[in-house]
Formats: C-alpha cells, structure tokens, sequence
C-alpha cells in the first residue's frame, strides 16, 4: 500500500528533507508525525459527523503544509482535492459545490466568499505552533501519544480529485483510485529508476495540475526530495535561476513550455544543473527544438517526452528522445515504453482498433484509468467504457485524442473536439464561451487560439455584444471590462488575452459556429 | 546602433501583438504584468523577437518584472543595453 511506502522513510531516513520550498524545510520524520496527528484532528473536529470518504479540499500553493495535508487527508479516510491559489474565489466556489466537499484546509487565508458558504473551513495551518500547542483552534488539537490509524483509504477507493476544464462551462472533478496511483508509480520507478535515498525531483507544476502528481509521489516513494519553484520564482527568472543552481536537482518534471523558457538564458546548462540525470516532460507537445537544445546543453540527461491525460493518471507511455528523433523534420513520438495498460487506436467513437499506421482516436484501456467523474455520471458515461477482450472486461478511457502507432512508437497528432493546451494547461474553450455567455453584455461568443512560432500562444475571443456594436474608443474598454469579470470565474491560464467585437458569429452549413472562418480572420488579421 | 526609433517601434509592435491591445502604445506607462497584459510567456514571445528584430540577445535572469514593468521600461532598457553594445 502507497502510505506503507510513504512512511516507512520516516523509520528509515527521519532526518532526510522531503520538501523544500525556499527556506522551509520539511523532513520525513517530520511529514508522519504531522500527517498522522492531523489525520487524528480531522476524524475528530473536521468530519467527525459525515460519510466516510467524503472529499476534503486542500487550499494552498507550494507550501510544505500542502503535502502534509494530503496525507493527512489520506490517512482520515478521505481523499483530497487540491486546489492551487490561481484558482479565483467563485471557480473554489464551484468546486466546493459540485464536490460536495466535507471541508476546506488550508495553510493560507481562504477567501470569504467561500467561508461564508458555511462549509467546514480551517485556514492558516502552520504545523510546527500546531504541534507544540501555540495555538490550537480547537481545544487541545494533536496529540502525538494517539495510536497509528488503520488504513482507511483501500486500494480501490479514490485517494486525490483533480479538476479540470469542462466544456459546459464548470470544471468536472477526476477520481483517481490508489490503485490506478500505485500502477502508474510502479511503472514510472520501473522505467526511470530513481535510486532511493539519492534523488532530488523538481516541482513547477501547482499541485491542481496533475503533472505535480509525478514528482510528488516519485519522490515520497523513493525517499526523494521535493525541490519546489513557485509563481514568483517563475515570474522572475532571476530568482528561479538562483533557487535551481543551489537545488541539486536530478529529476526535472515539467512542462515543455517551461523548459523553453529556462532554455532561452545562455546559464540554463548541465553546469547549473550538474546532477541532472532526466528531463521527464507530459502535458503538451514537446517540440523538437527544445528537445535537441536540452540534449545538447545536458548531455549527460535523458530527455522523456511522455503522454497520458489526466483521466489515466498522469502518464501512461513514454519514449527516451534520441539526437536523431530531435534533429529529424517529424514530430517528436509520445510512447514506447507503456504502463500496465493498453493504447489503441480506434475509429473515433467506435470499438474497431485499426492497424499500425492508421490515424484514429486514442484510447486507454486498464487499471490506470479513471472510474469517472465525481458525481457526474452522465458525462462519464460518455467518456468511459467498458472494454471487453474474452471473458475480461477492463475501464477504458476515450481520449479525444488523434494519433497512430508506426514501428513500435506512438504518434499524437491534436484535439477531435475544442480541447487545447496552452502552456501545458488543459482547456476546454467550450467552458470560456460558456463562462462569457452568462454575462450581460455578451449574446454569443467563439474563443480560438492564436499560434505563433507553431504553438497555442494565447487565446482571442469573438465576441457579439447584446447592444449595438460598441465605438470604436469603447472597444478595449469593453474588451478590459471582460476580462476583469471573467477573471472572476476563471483562472488566469482561461483568460483570452484578446476581445475581438464582431456583430455576429459566424455558422457553418449545419449551423454551429464557424472556428475556421474566425481562424482565417485571425490568421488575416495577423500578417 | 540601431537606427532612432526603431527600437521603441518594434517593442510597441510586438508589445500590441503580444498582449492585444494597442493600449501598450497610448499609455507607454502601463503596467503590463499587473493588468495582466504580460506573463513569463509572454516575455519569452517578447525576447525572441527583440533578438530576430534587433539583433539584441536578452537572457530572462538578467531581468526582474520591475526592470519590464512599462512599455516605457523595456524600451529604455533595449536603448541602454544597445548603447552599451556600440561602446563596446
């Protein structure tokens, strides 16, 4: 079992550093002392009256009170929902509705309109004053004399819920179970073989992205070390260059997007980083120029490029890029190395699988696979199945995804629907013309993306206002107008960085909106 | 160096494309990361355009947000660091 593996480095190497973030620190010893006396607080003052299992939301950002909360979370008998900082006060909102969340924890101040919703809130956590009864909230809050709790979370229940974008216009939460955990991590310590004890693994990912998931638990199963960069790290490269160069670190986990920027200073190179062993990369395309310029500034690396959407936990193949993969006019492929699962290319909708070659709808079959969406049995319906072979029928997972085999490795070639990623950031674009239909200026709206140099660069909205067509003066007025109430509703990553005003939407034969044309337009508009 | 103007005339044109609004250009002082308008993406788009356009390599760790508040700070930063590059 994953606390089992987790915990047993508190015996072992109690003194070892298992997350650190800036100045603060966080040892082994000190992760289960504090993860099993608040999992004690929780069964106590927190949930003590509700179903077991009922999800808690983890509030924060990088904060080494947020990994504690996790398995504190775990340990009580429920699974977490991490919720990072950019999510804004009314997309929590949501969460907490649609999650029916027993609680919210927090080593932060949670935003009132969320406190006022009166679900059970406990903000500004700081573990050591906990421990050592400075100020308890609650009467006598730890107590480190209690006995170690069963485990109550069982292989096939669900250990963490990540939201994403919805294309209805509200996000929809991923169950993962310990099981579909435990068989992605078996499979990604198997292949990438961190030594235990040894490893330092990088964490840019906020922990509401499911990229976080890989280096989180790589490293609590290895007895590794958590070395995180935070938005303001990110915000200023010079801080960030400084936190890497004193880091250690031997495990990048990352969006290739963020490795691009990193790579753009001349300092991004193996003498910054001369314990890097392996550039391990999900969540968007990795481009073949970044892929070679890594190789060749960190020749000592491996660079992984790897796949898998967040309904199949994180990854579920991956491919070691050669010089000459990198160097070739192809793209880069997703997969050769495959978890305890199986990949298939399917026509879309369909149950065929379709041969070596042939472009089709990726689908994902096994124990990595989601089993569903929380509280959202509709949906989930339309997106998982089961998939039978013989007398064996297995969860499977329709990825909307397009892509192929040849020789042996595994292609992704783009979207079936209004999916996209932007700077690793799944978003269903459905959700953002959801979200600006509701407001009262707006009649209808198309959001696309804008590439530049070959990538989703930023997002344009097309907007047909309700009023005549505003002055030409008013238009980015209006277009801030927008932006600042969508910012309400929606993380920074949502927001379309351009209004374009137009007096209609475009419609195709059968009547839906026109992409293409607004596409050309944008294309047009641009040269 | 680099011909007058020219520096503050790509920084505007690709500042207008970059963030989408032409607003970089009527209000020079415009705080671009606080309205939103600029990300570390963004900077990226900024810096490998400065360096096809202007020939002027920037590494993101000799900047802070402060330096590339304004359209007004990044052009006085690039006509600096080209004046420095002529002494040189």
């Amino acid at each position: 079992m994953l606390l089992q593996q987790i915990d047993r480095w508190a015996t072992l190497c109690p003194q070892r550093i298992v997350h650190q973030s800036r100045d603060e620190s966080l040892t082994y010893a000190e992760l289960k002392t504090y993860s099993d006396a608040l999992a004690h607080w929780i069964l106590r003052h927190v949930v003590s009256n509700r179903q077991p299992q009922v999800p808690i939301i983890v509030y924060g950002h990088k904060e080494a009170a947020m990994l504690v909360l996790f398995l504190a979370c775990i340990k009580s008998g429920h699974p977490y929902i991490p919720i990072d900082i950019s999510v804004p006060p009314e997309r929590l909102q949501q969460i907490v509705v649609r999650s029916g969340a027993a609680a919210i924890l927090s080593p932060r101040d949670i935003p009132d309109l969320v406190v006022a919703s009166g679900i059970v809130c406990q903000a500004q956590i700081h573990l050591p004053e906990w421990l050592s009864g400075a100020y308890p909230p609650q009467g006598s809050v730890l107590n480190e004399d209690e006995a170690e709790l069963p485990e109550l979370i069982g292989y096939d229940d669900v250990w963490y819920i990540i939201f994403t974008s919805g294309s209805t216009g509200e996000p929809k939460g991923v169950q993962i179970t310990q099981r579909a955990l435990a068989t992605f991590l078996d499979w990604v310590n198997r292949e990438y073989t961190p030594r235990p004890q040894q490893e330092v693994f990088l964490n840019q990912a906020p922990f509401s992205f499911d990229l976080s998931v890989m280096d989180v638990y790589m490293a609590l199963t290895n007895g590794g070390t958590l070395w995180s960069v935070d938005q303001t790290h990110i915000a200023n490269p010079r801080e960030l260059f400084q936190s890497l160069a004193a880091s250690d670190v031997s495990y990048w986990v990352s969006t290739p997007s963020f490795a691009e920027m990193c790579l753009l200073d001349r300092g991004f190179t193996a003498e910054l980083m001369p314990q890097l062993s392996h550039f391990l990369f999900c969540g968007e395309v990795l481009p073949n120029a970044v892929a070679a310029g890594l190789l060749q500034r960190f020749a000592q690396a491996d660079v992984i490029n790897m796949y898998g959407p967040t309904e199949c936990t994180v990854a579920v193949s991956g491919v070691n890029i050669t010089p000459d993969m990198a160097a070739s006019n192809l793209p880069l492929p997703v997969g050769q190395s495959i978890a305890a699962c199986q990949i298939y290319i399917c026509e879309p909708e369909g149950r065929t699988v379709l041969p070596s070659g042939v472009h089709g709808e990726i689908v994902i079959v096994g124990p990595n696979v989601s089993i569903g969406y929380l509280h959202q049995p509709e949906l989930t319906e339309r997106v998982f199945l089961q998939w039978q072979e013989g007398e064996l029928s297995r969860q499977a997972y329709r990825t909307g995804d397009i892509g192929y085999w040849q020789d042996g490795l595994l292609y992704y070639q783009g979207r079936r629907d209004f999916q996209v990623k932007l700077h690793g950031y799944r978003i269903e674009l459905g959700e953002i013309e959801a979200q600006l239909r509701q407001l009262p200026e707006v009649e209808n709206a198309v959001v696309i993306p804008i590439v530049r140099r070959g990538k989703n660069a930023a997002l344009e909205a097309y907007i047909a206002l309700r009023s005549d067509p505003v002055m030409a003066t008013a238009v980015s007025d209006m277009g801030n107008l927008l932006r600042q109430k969508l910012s309400q509703v929606l993380p920074a990553y949502m927001l379309p960085q351009r209004y374009t005003f137009i007096s209609s939407i475009p419609l195709t034969a059968n009547g839906k909106a026109d992409r293409n044309a607004l596409r050309f337009k944008a294309v047009a508009a641009m040269q | 160096m680099l011909e007058d103007n020219k520096i503050s005339r790509v920084i505007f044109e690709v500042l207008t494309d970059v963030c989408g609004t032409d607003e970089v250009v009527r209000n020079p002082q415009l705080q671009l990361f606080a309205n939103g308008l600029l990300d570390s993406f963004g900077t990226v788009e900024l810096i490998l355009t400065i360096y096809e356009e202007l020939g002027i390599d920037i590494s993101p760790s000799e900047l802070d947000r402060e330096m590339w508040a304004t359209p007004e700070k990044i052009i006085n930063y690039i006509e600096a660091k080209d004046a420095e590059a002529k002494v040189k």
